[in-house]
């Protein structure tokens, strides 16, 4: 499904990320640790084609496309999502108009017809239930005076509508009671799939916890230092970041 | 060319077909101010420019000609209204039949010559500020305008509308309405100013608000005149104790569109004001406010928003005064702008004139650009980037529009927004 090969990407010409090599097969969960500054954030925006980011050199395949070459809506519609470190507050438009927007965008790039309004609500209606979140959180500006587990719920509520094939979290475990981390979890769980994959970016173990990793990548200095099962993650909490940093570069799986 | 000598000609030729032309008083009165619009010298709002084009712009001389259809898509539902085509009173499509006992609602063209002096004051009277050149060119030629009062202790349940259209390709609209509210008296006043494409005369329309002891108001004025026409609104409002007034003011058209708001607030008063307005391509829109805290253990809050794009130029001119000894005042000033192209301009000056303590103000200004992470955010949904960019510019505008409490005017109000809105490919249906 995802194949990125030795990718280097600079930031305003500094070197962030220094040869990532990793592959993800449909149906993986990918767990992506690594201490601040190590680059984890910066391969989600990579992914998601966020501006601002410099690929100097390898490549990403995604479904047999450059990925490199796509515009991000272009890769939205192609099945790629990004739940957001930090989402932001969009007052003066609903939540439930920024998911019918999305979704129908998603639908009129696949050659199909906008979703009756009818099946469309009682989907939303059904899918809001998974993430713990009260109906009138549609009919809200988007993210606008939620909380931070309210606004990361919503993220895995977008993510449940457009039903992605690649789904991206981007340190959604961050700033987390235990209560919303577990009801986040449980909306990834939820969306577990055969066909769909997940790359989990965190800096704590404690998601995984919930949510059982296929592979558990450590980065540090813009590079994957260790690749291991769900008990690198274990490993990691138990000693800390400090002892990776000076490890060899593994080439990757 | 004597200029002065063509106006003075001009409207001593006009004087006939305009109300209260029988009255002595009104006739000097009306030469007063086209002496005080000739020798005042243009500046500060409103320019030379402004100047040359009232004084240019023609009487209109054909018979307005309205589609009815048109009309009933600015009409909101269930409300009283008023209607007049490029200046011109048309009571065939005014509807008043249920008005309360004790209600008055008319056009200056319809009151006696009696009526019109026992509103002499009323009509004359320029309010909190001195007229300015403006304001007198159009008490000269005041052609027609509302007379709207309410007794004591009445609540109004339905709107008043006040529908005010152009048409015409040239001409001068020149409107004054009086609105004065009794006691304890409540009502709902909608002003729409809007033209056919095409129409690119100049309007200026003057109104003075009297709110008694304890009345209440809520004010919408929506402004979409085509981008052809200039408009000119001033809008004065003078309380009593424990008066509520809340406006909502959309300007979003005309080539040049100036609205200027005087307010003296009296002890216990209620102001807020939400504004915003829209310009696209050369046009240029100004908004102004002044609201004066005479009285004290009042509460002012203005909101406004603005957007500008192309090469558009837009102002915001907010100016909160408390007079000396007043006490227990909240006053908050906010204006929030969004500059949308790099030729667009917009030229924000709240100002606070505080002579008292024991009183809360403060004031925030931001001029900035749609928020980047903000457009890659809905990118990464899926939406394309001009999409996004034009639902951000929609919820910058919506969050004030959403502020009207009164659902059919603000489903007017989106609408005229989404309108003027160059691709709006927002589904106003999903709102």
């Amino acid at each position: 499904m995802l194949s990125i090969n030795d990718i280097h990407v600079q930031v305003d010409d500094k070197p962030i990320l220094n040869g990532i090599t990793l592959t993800v097969n449909p149906g993986e969960v990918h767990a992506i640790m690594g201490p601040n500054g190590s680059g984890k954030s910066t391969l989600s925006n990579v992914l998601a084609g966020r501006p601002g980011y410099q690929v100097t050199a390898g490549s990403i395949r995604y479904q047999g496309q450059d990925l490199l070459t796509m515009k991000p809506e272009e890769r939205a519609r192609a099945g790629l999502f990004l739940a957001f470190q930090y989402p932001v507050e969009i007052p003066g438009v609903s939540n439930i108009y920024l998911l019918k927007a999305a979704l129908n965008a998603l639908r009129k790039s696949r050659g199909q017809t906008e979703v009756d309004a009818m099946d469309f609500l009682a989907l939303v209606k059904s899918k809001i239930k998974t993430v713990n979140l009260d109906e009138s959180f549609l009919y809200r500006g988007i993210n606008e005076g939620f909380s931070g587990g309210e606004k990361k719920r919503n993220e895995i509520l977008q993510m449940a509508i457009l039903e992605p094939l690649l789904c991206i979290l981007d340190e959604t475990d961050s700033g987390l009671d235990i209560d919303a981390l577990k009801q986040v979890a449980d909306g990834v769980n939820a969306l577990r799939t055969p066909e769909r994959s997940f790359i989990l970016v965190t800096h704590y173990q404690r998601l995984l916890d919930y949510v059982q990793p296929d592979q558990v990548h450590v980065l540090a200095g813009g590079r994957i230092v260790r690749t291991g099962g769900p008990e690198l993650a274990l490993e990691l909490e138990a000693k800390g970041y400090g002892w990776i940093e000076h490890l060899p570069r593994e080439t990757g799986p | 060319m004597n200029h002065s000598l063509t106006l003075d000609t001009r409207l001593h030729d006009r004087i006939p077909h305009l109300p209260g032309h029988r009255l002595d008083w009104m006739n000097q009165f009306r030469q007063e101010r086209l002496a005080a619009f000739t020798t005042t010298d243009p500046g500060g709002k409103q320019d030379k420019q402004w100047h040359l084009s009232a004084a240019a712009a023609a009487d209109a001389t054909d018979p307005p000609h309205l589609d009815p259809a048109w009309l009933e898509r600015y009409r909101l539902p269930d409300v009283f209204s008023l209607v007049w085509v490029d200046g011109v009173f048309c009571p065939h499509y005014c509807v008043r039949e249920g008005l309360p006992a004790g209600v008055c609602l008319k056009s200056l063209d319809e009151l006696s010559d009696a009526e019109l002096t026992e509103l002499r004051p009323d009509l004359t009277q320029p309010g909190l500020q001195e007229a300015d050149a403006l304001m007198n060119w159009n008490l000269a030629w005041l052609q027609s305008g509302a007379f709207l009062r309410i007794p004591e202790r009445v609540h109004l349940e339905k709107p008043v509308q006040l529908l005010c259209i152009t048409t015409a390709p040239v001409g001068l609209v020149s409107l004054r309405h009086v609105i004065r509210l009794g006691r304890n008296s409540r009502a709902t006043l909608i002003h729409t100013q809007t033209g056919q494409a095409g129409a690119s005369g100049t309007t200026g329309e003057t109104t003075a608000i009297w709110l008694e002891q304890a009345a209440v108001l809520a004010h919408y004025s929506l402004q979409t005149q085509p981008a052809t026409a200039r408009h000119f609104a001033r809008l004065d409002v003078a309380t009593d104790t424990g008066a509520c007034f809340h406006q909502h003011h959309l300007a979003l058209g005309a080539a040049r569109a100036l609205t200027d708001i005087q307010i003296r607030a009296a002890d216990q008063v209620s102001c807020e004001l939400n504004g915003l307005f829209y310009a696209d391509g050369n046009r240029q829109t100004a908004i102004y406010t002044r609201v004066q805290q005479a009285g004290s253990q009042g509460i002012t809050r203005e909101t406004y928003r603005g957007i500008a794009t192309d090469k558009a130029h837009g102002v915001f001119e907010g100016l909160l005064q408390l007079q000396p000894g007043v006490r227990k005042i909240t006053a908050t000033l906010q204006n929030r702008n969004l500059l949308l192209s790099p030729q667009a301009q917009i030229d924000s000056r709240p100002q606070l004139e505080i002579n008292a303590e024991d009183v809360q103000c403060s004031h925030g200004v931001t001029v900035g650009q749609l928020d980047e992470d903000a457009v890659f955010f809905l990118v990464s949904r899926g939406l394309s980037e001009a999409e996004a960019r034009t639902l951000l510019s929609f919820a910058f505008a919506n969050e004030i529009i959403g502020k009207i409490p009164l659902t059919a005017c603000r489903d007017q109000a989106r609408q005229a927004f989404l309108a003027a809105l160059p691709q709006a490919d927002i589904h106003q249906d999903w709102l």
